[in-house]
């Protein structure tokens, strides 16, 4: 063997390339010329590199993020899934699972940092001159035809208010709550629905859009067609969503002292286009418009978020004596299933106890 | 505390969930080292840590058809070498059409010198080594042993074969290997060998 022979089984060696045969070879040769064991150990002690700890990265994070929001807030920046064909792809065809969507969904996310201030609450509006209210309370549901034909399903503990006629240039309805809106096209008059923070502006499409005064986030999710979202404090700053989008914008919190962040007081909240979820077993519809169907569903949800839910649903209090339960996640879908089936099928994957007594429910 | 995240969990996690933790600690595991790749080329730490975001936004985007990635690892630095090369033939005019052609800064780390009876004359005159070698066989070299990849991976990285891979290793070994020392001086014999 030569030295180069050597140097090459040395590399091998230190790259964990070496066959079995070739490390048995490279032993061979240096108990035949232990004079360049030394050179040979050196090597490998040079090699070796300190695991290299995932210590915090914040500050580059930090950096990295806001150069995210900004890159994709340009509507030029939307790549398109074929572009990932470019490295070591294997063949699939790219949505297969997702089997039941109609429409191509080019995800995007967009933070947008924006300033909201607190905007006069026009979901409290509930008596126009003729103006119609249909609310529904915790443990049901309703649906209704508005004089356009459009349907809207309500879901629990939620209010729509609208002008019977429909006068005027729009057709406009206000939303506590939540609802799916199935609108009829009407080119000639947008329908354009408004909740505390956001205005929804449609042609003639079905989407979803929850907006219940006690949760953090005012969602707005599409299934055909398509929307324009606009926040109330900059209107000019309007999101078209696709279908199989969705958007979420964190409320204003209720009192604005409370908010101290170390950021600059017109630090905004967070909003976020992202895609609609399906569940891996029923991809009948997304998870945020089961309901429609009466189908209670989780997608990798906190207990604590699942509670609020099941509370509207069946009209029920929980009480969750164990604080970390609020921290499991579950996925699942019922379907007319009744509380006591909901809460024995998940306790039974999480372990936990609970018990139903005159409208509330205790969990420990 | 757990175990540092595991790649490939990371990526299902950000596919499945959309998931920013994993996203966070995906970004902080490959941080350093994507850091340290694009150095080599681009030579600037801010340019550097400016690709390394462009790698991840792209990462994000595509991050529902993330489970269909082989070998994430190989992705992100394949990525990361094409911006990179997009970088410098946008700055520089000329379009790179071989690795050769570039001026790669040597990035690589070495472990306490002192305990491995080197001194820093030695570890100086290690690294004027790898400064020498042609551009190609250094990235060869740096891949392998800083960022720890397999040949196969080294190769679908820089587009060339894991045969070539594996003979510029032994190339960039064998060359650092001359200016090591054959013997030991005297004082230093206390340590195990």
């Amino acid at each position: 063997m030569n030295e180069e022979r050597f140097w090459l089984l040395v590399s091998l060696q230190l790259a964990g390339e070496a066959t079995a045969e070739e490390l048995d070879e490279l032993n061979r040769y240096l108990q035949l010329h232990p004079e360049m064991g030394l050179q040979a150990e050196i090597m490998r002690n040079m090699w070796k590199k300190d695991q290299q700890s995932a210590g915090d990265k914040s500050k580059s994070f930090d950096r990295h993020l806001q150069r995210l929001s900004s890159h994709l807030s340009e509507p030029a920046m939307q790549f398109e899934a074929a572009q990932v064909e470019e490295v070591s792809i294997k063949r699939r065809p790219i949505y297969r699972w997702l089997a039941a969507a109609s429409a191509v969904a080019a995800a995007v996310l967009v933070f947008f940092l924006l300033n909201i201030t607190p905007v006069e609450n026009k979901s409290q509006v509930t008596k126009k001159s003729q103006g119609n209210t249909v609310a529904t309370k915790p443990g049901s549901k309703s649906q209704i035809t508005l004089p356009d034909g459009t349907q809207v399903w309500i879901n629990a503990d939620s209010k729509i208010t609208y002008d019977q006629n429909f006068p005027g240039k729009f057709r406009e309805v206000y939303l506590t709550g939540e609802a799916y809106f199935d609108v009829v096209r009407d080119t000639t008059r947008p329908f354009i629905i408004h909740t505390k923070s956001i205005d929804v502006r449609v042609l003639g499409t079905s989407f979803n859009v929850r907006s219940y005064p006690n949760e953090k986030t005012t969602e707005t999710a599409l299934i055909h067609g398509s929307v324009e979202v606009t926040l109330h404090n900059v209107p000019e700053k309007k999101i078209v969503l696709r279908p199989n989008e969705k958007l979420v914008i964190n409320n204003p919190p209720a009192d604005d002292s409370m908010v101290k962040k170390k950021t600059p007081v017109t630090e905004p909240p967070m909003l976020m286009l992202s895609k609609l979820r399906y569940n891996k077993i029923d991809t009948s519809s997304s998870v945020e418009v089961m309901w429609v169907k009466n189908k209670l569903a989780f997608d990798n949800e906190t207990f604590e978020k699942m509670v609020t839910e099941m509370e509207r649903w069946y009209n029920v209090t929980f009480v969750v004596k164990n604080e970390q339960m609020k921290n499991l996640h579950f996925t699942g879908v019922f379907e007319n299933k009744s509380l006591a089936e909901v809460l024995e099928a998940l306790s039974i994957s999480r372990q936990f106890h609970y018990e139903i007594k005159d409208g509330k429910v205790t969990v420990w | 505390m757990n175990n540092a995240p595991n790649t490939n969990e990371l990526q299902m996690r950000i596919a499945l969930y959309e998931d920013m933790e994993a996203y966070h600690d995906l970004y902080n595991l490959y941080y350093d080292n994507l850091h340290f790749f694009c150095f080599s080329f681009v030579k600037s730490k801010e340019v550097a840590e400016e690709i390394v975001s462009d790698v991840f936004i792209k990462l994000w985007q595509i991050r529902n058809q993330l489970q269909e990635i082989n070998n994430l690892k190989v992705y992100l630095y394949s990525i990361a070498k094409n911006f990179c090369l997009n970088y410098i033939t946008r700055h520089f005019k000329n379009p790179v059409t071989s690795l050769d052609d570039l001026d790669i800064e040597p990035v690589v780390t070495m472990n306490n010198p002192e305990e491995l009876c080197i001194s820093s004359d030695l570890v100086n005159r290690i690294r004027q080594v790898i400064g020498q070698l042609p551009p190609q066989c250094r990235l060869v070299f740096q891949l392998v042993k800083e960022d720890g990849m397999r040949y196969k991976e080294v190769a679908e990285v820089l587009n060339i074969s894991p045969l070539t891979v594996r003979n510029q290793l032994a190339i960039a070994t064998r060359k650092i290997a001359e200016v090591l020392p054959v013997q030991l001086e005297i004082e230093s014999l206390r340590y195990r060998l």
